[in-house]
């Protein structure tokens, strides 16, 4: 963008605001947006025309107005955790961050709903909800830092979702801004909605339709009990065959994740879990809720395991021994960071019984591009997360990774899966989305931003890519070990 | 792409270039739901199901399979779709409940149907077949435009085919009753929603509670022995076990409104309303202690002479005139707020400019004809 532009955009914008909020809230100077240029996915870094933090509905109000009037962009952001730059500033957008929105307004003990501002933690909800026996379910990694407001705009999951649902099912209702400084309310505390139901389209729209200010989240019983199954196969395919017969045989696991033997030996060799490096992969099965009812799961869990074949079996006999045997599972990604210099992290979802399939297309695929992928799974609902390792100072072992990655997200469309099961598309996935949606789907995407959004103002270039946006490629991009937010457990 | 959708996708370039309404409809158990206008287009030739995994928990069906059929084909591997849509007995179709939205006593606590929706096929305005969503349990590229078409009431296209998340069956139900009044009963069902108890409906009548736990064997015994203590502590009484094949009459009788409350029609000048109420607001003064309740009083079925619209919403929910009066009074149609209204209006044009699907649809039908706002006008 032109710098006399830009610097005649701000001006204009900073005397807009000037009457509405303390210049306190607003950033501007280069130096100090630096920590703001990327969420975590740090492969793409941007400076925002400058950086706005309202503290209420009325600064915000104002924010919005002003940019509205000057044909200003604005990119929302929440704790900037997420994980394919959607909250990625833009080249002369404002960035909102929300993050003074963090008032936990009413926890309803007797109903089961807390009403939360948009920048409240995901797990700071449950920490409120817990002298009520109650919490917020849906669990991204990253909740202990990731807020509620980035939550909706993602749609996150988590380990448990396979249970009780992603963010869209546990939200009742939002509070939203539109770009012209309207209110609206989505959803309700009074179940179904009157006329369209606008809630389920907006929760996962990655900030293109509204800014969430407050959001009504269900709280449900927090489990008395929980214990987990380790289990080891001699073959991928006979973990991948067990998995589906927990399912059939009527169970829900709490949590259902699948290891391949490079990923165990990586854990293993980082934080000694006491995981089984014989076994070609690991399943890590959970039950949760009273003491009988998890006794009877595992049991009936653990025999179809040794049916299917499972050559080892350990049941956690105590939280400690529980949070060890997930300790190797959450630190995969860390782990894998140690094997090489960079690693790329997809994301894509497949249908479980294509899991042996897709596995062994990737075991060729390292063969192909001459580089080793480390497999972990969130095998209860076939959300994938292979990690492709490669020297980042070599350019032709960067192109090949870059060419597997895309390989594989092929692969898993051609499989009836999707390109992103948990991190969204944001800039990283928005060449995907060509290879995944028509001209006339994405069609029907833009419809629905021009329906709330009609300037096309907020978080205009991710997401959804217009017809002559169909090229760009890229990845989570890890260099060297440093990740955003390195104390994270990921999945 | 089959010869149906084919010849749907010539009826539509038809309307669009004569500006004639299509009227989508299935086995038409909903016509009295809302306005029907314009050219029939029947669904039903369209059925079968697609694809059915047991182990990936997903079935795809085309829209105009009768709701039954799923439900035989989800019986056979002890799976199903909880959440109890009406009028399955007379043919409901796939589409028609997907569209309608409608479910029945388990849903406050198994989730509505479009907690179910994984994806969807659906015939736009311009005849062309878009993909929403897709088949897979997590999914978070776009916008999930599959699950905004559940109760939509195929105003933002044809749905040509779904595909939804099922569930095993529960292993072990029973079903209990207690006599109460609504408030007590109402007092008892909040402790559902915050406690680890694995009811899967609720319903109150005419001073009986009944209540119906499932899931496996060890939490429906547990689940019996916290109702008790809760039943003991609210009125004093204590819950009695109903014997299975009434149980099973009972809950199907309720899911179909065939129940003789949805047809004891008190004077022609009654309306029969459905009112929802946010799960922590306690019985209004008006009709506290009648009607039929369900979702722990979150749902009321109500035959009134006057207008519920109002109570209802100062309240924080919303109440529709299900069934007109027989004397032909007109209410207003439930509406959402205004500024809301206007971004479902702007949906809607920009999904259909030319009002070709379901035209007038949210509006309240009257034996007088039809009447009010029309939801989707654009001021």
């Amino acid at each position: 963008m032109n710098t006399d532009v830009t610097s005649s955009a701000l001006s204009s914008l900073l005397r807009a605001l000037a009457p509405h909020m303390p210049s306190a809230n607003i950033i501007s100077q280069n130096d100090r947006m630096r920590p703001f240029e990327a969420d975590a996915l740090t492969m793409f870094k941007q400076l925002p025309l400058c950086v706005v933090l309202p503290e209420n509905e009325t600064q915000l109000k104002a924010l919005l107005c002003a940019c509205s009037a000057l044909n200003i962009g604005v990119v929302t952001r929440g704790a900037g955790t997420g994980l394919s730059g959607g909250a990625t500033p833009s080249a002369g957008a404002v960035l909102l961050v929300m993050s003074k929105f963090n008032c936990i307004i009413e926890v309803d003990g007797d109903n089961g709903v807390a009403c939360v501002q948009a920048g409240v933690r995901n797990a700071a909800i449950s920490e409120a909800a817990a002298v009520h026996g109650l919490y917020y379910a849906p669990d991204p990694s990253s909740q202990i830092a990731c807020s509620i407001g980035g939550n909706v705009a993602e749609n996150s999951g988590g380990v448990h979702c396979l249970k009780y649902g992603l963010t869209v099912h546990n939200v009742l209702k939002v509070r939203v801004m539109l770009m012209s400084g309207e209110v609206i309310e989505l959803g309700g505390l009074a179940p179904d909605a009157v006329g369209l139901d606008l809630l389920p389209v907006f929760i996962g729209s990655e900030g293109m339709l509204g800014v969430v200010t407050t959001v009504w989240v269900k709280l449900v019983p927090k489990p008395r009990h929980a214990e987990v199954i380790l289990a080891s196969f001699p073959t991928v395919q006979s973990a991948a065959d067990a998995v589906a017969n927990v399912i059939a045989a009527g169970l829900i696991p709490a949590g259902l994740e699948m290891m391949d033997a490079a990923s165990t030996a990586a854990v293993e060799a980082y934080l000694h879990a006491g995981y089984d490096l014989e076994a070609a992969a690991l399943l890590l099965c959970e039950s949760d809720g009273e003491p009988d009812v998890v006794a009877q799961e595992i049991a009936a869990m653990s025999q179809i395991l040794r049916e299917a074949g499972a050559t080892r079996l350990q049941v956690s006999q105590n939280e400690a021994e529980r949070l060890k045997f997930w300790a190797g599972r959450k630190s995969a990604f860390p782990a894998a960071a140690r094997l090489a210099p960079d690693y790329y992290c997809m994301d894509g979802t497949i249908p479980r019984k294509s899991l042996g399939r897709i596995l062994t297309a990737i075991a060729a695929m390292e063969q192909e591009f001459g580089l080793q992928c480390l497999n972990v799974f969130h095998a209860g609902d076939g959300n994938m997360h292979p990690m492709i390792l490669f020297n980042g100072a070599d350019p032709d072992e960067v192109e090949r990774a870059e060419h597997f990655g895309a390989k594989i997200l092929e692969a898993s469309i051609a499989l009836g899966g999707t390109i992103t099961g948990e991190h969204g598309v944001g800039l990283e996935k928005i060449g995907h989305m060509c290879m995944q949606f028509t001209d006339e789907e994405r069609g029907a995407m833009w419809a629905v931003k021009a329906a709330f959004d009609p300037p096309g103002l907020l978080n205009a270039d991710k997401a959804i890519p217009t017809l002559h946006r169909c090229a760009e490629f890229g990845r989570m991009h890890v260099h060297h070990g440093e990740m955003p937010f390195p104390d994270l457990p990921r999945f | 792409m089959s010869d149906t959708v084919s010849a749907w996708q010539m009826r539509i370039h038809e309307a669009q270039a004569s500006g004639t309404p299509l009227r989508i409809r299935g086995a038409g158990t909903k016509d009295f739901y809302g306005t029907c206008v314009g050219d029939v287009l029947d669904t039903r030739a369209h059925t079968g199901i697609v694809s059915y995994e047991p182990t990936e928990l997903v079935v795809t069906v085309r829209a105009g399979t009768p709701w039954a059929e799923l439900v035989r084909a989800l019986d056979e591997r002890q799976q199903c779709l909880p959440f109890e849509p009406p009028f399955v007995a007379q043919g409901a179709t796939v589409g028609g409940v997907v569209n309608a939205g409608l479910t029945g006593a388990a849903r406050l606590y198994v989730g509505g149907i479009r907690d179910y929706v994984l994806g969807a096929h659906l015939l736009n305005a311009q005849g062309e077949l878009l993909k929403l969503g897709g088949q897979v349990m997590k999914n978070v590229a776009g916008y999930d435009l599959s699950r905004l078409l559940v109760g939509s009431r195929g105003t933002l296209g044809l749905m040509t085919q779904v595909s939804l998340k099922v569930l095993p069956q529960p292993k072990a139900v029973l079903t209990l009753r207690l006599s109460c009044d609504f408030r007590s009963a109402q007092v008892l069902c909040r402790r559902f929603l915050v406690k680890p108890i694995a009811v899967t409906g609720s319903a109150w009548l005419n001073g009986v509670l009944t209540v119906r736990l499932a899931g496996m064997a060890a939490a429906v015994s547990a689940g019996v022995v916290m109702l008790d203590g809760w039943a003991y502590e609210c009125v004093g009484g204590s819950f009695a076990r109903v014997d299975e094949a009434e149980a099973v009459a009972f809950w199907g009788a309720l899911q179909e409104q065939s129940l003789p409350y949805f047809s004891a029609r008190p004077s022609d000048e009654h309306a029969l309303w459905r009112a929802v109420l946010p799960t922590a607001v306690d019985g209004l003064t008006v009709h506290a202690d009648t009607g039929l309740a369900m979702w722990g009083g979150a749902l009321r079925w109500l035959w009134a002479v006057e207008d519920l619209s109002m109570p209802f919403k100062a309240a924080g929910g919303h109440a529709t005139c299900y069934r007109t009066p027989l004397s032909g009074r007109v209410y207003p149609t439930a509406l959402a707020a205004s500024n809301e209204q206007r971004v479902q209006a702007a949906l809607k044009m920009q999904f259909d400019p030319k009002h070709i699907f379901n035209r007038h649809r949210f509006d309240t039908v009257t034996h007088a004809g039809h009447a009010t706002v029309e939801m989707h006008h654009v001021p």
